[in-house]
């Protein structure tokens, strides 16, 4: 059995970048809880793998630029993050993203990973 | 650590269950079918879980004229508040 955190927090992401605001307000949510030194993972499954792909121009479709945010996640110590590996592959994607420190895991391990959390929120 | 797994939309329209079920414990973990998510009572991606781990609420499976099944458990609202007690952690797939 996996150690849980106490207190901790994981954010599971499930919606692409641009569906909706979900993607914007989960990270939101992850700076907030980082800002008060709260213990919080950020999960990305399904099509929300998508946030973290290289080379988005969220500006050609008039839409904020919320994923250029996502840098300041290291400043808040936000360091957990974590990626499907099956999400990925379905979707013919490589594990080239926008951003450093992201661990891709397998089903059995994202689950894993994901139970050492006490809360999960997804979006 | 077992998760309650909360399922609110149908698997013919949106892909949620399939998620869930990515990260589904078949040994500690249960499912709750609630709102449209009733009607995944009789999809095939449920077909290979233990019944035992499958509750559905009986008030939305009837508003949608669902049938549960003998071997599935029909559960009322005040019944899912205690059920939430028996697990460690919540996840609502919507």
């Amino acid at each position: 059995m996996t150690k849980l955190q106490k207190n901790s927090i994981a954010v599971l992401n499930a919606r692409s970048a641009f569906d909706g605001n979900e993607g914007k307000e989960a990270l939101d949510v992850a700076l907030i809880f980082g800002s008060y030194e709260q213990y919080v993972s950020l999960f990305f499954q399904g099509e929300g793998v998508r946030q973290l792909i290289k080379g988005q121009q969220a500006n050609l479709i008039n839409a904020k630029d919320y994923l250029a945010t996502f840098s300041a996640l290291e400043f808040y110590d936000v360091e957990n993050i974590y990626a499907c590996l099956t999400s990925l592959e379905q979707r013919n994607l490589a594990a080239d993203f926008h951003i450093n420190n992201v661990n891709v895991l397998t089903e059995q391990e994202f689950s894993d990973k994901l139970r050492q959390h006490k809360t999960v929120l997804r979006f | 650590m077992s998760i309650l797994h909360l399922v609110r939309t149908s698997a013919y329209q949106h892909d949620d269950l399939a998620q869930c079920l990515q990260l589904f414990n078949d040994q500690i973990d249960a499912i709750v079918l609630i709102d449209d998510g009733c009607y995944n009572l009789t999809h095939s991606l449920l077909a290979n879980i233990e019944k035992k781990n499958i509750f559905a609420i009986y008030e939305h499976c009837d508003a949608r004229a669902m049938i549960v099944s003998s071997n599935q458990e029909a559960i009322s609202l005040a019944q899912l508040t205690k059920l939430f007690f028996s697990y460690d952690s919540v996840i609502t797939w919507q």
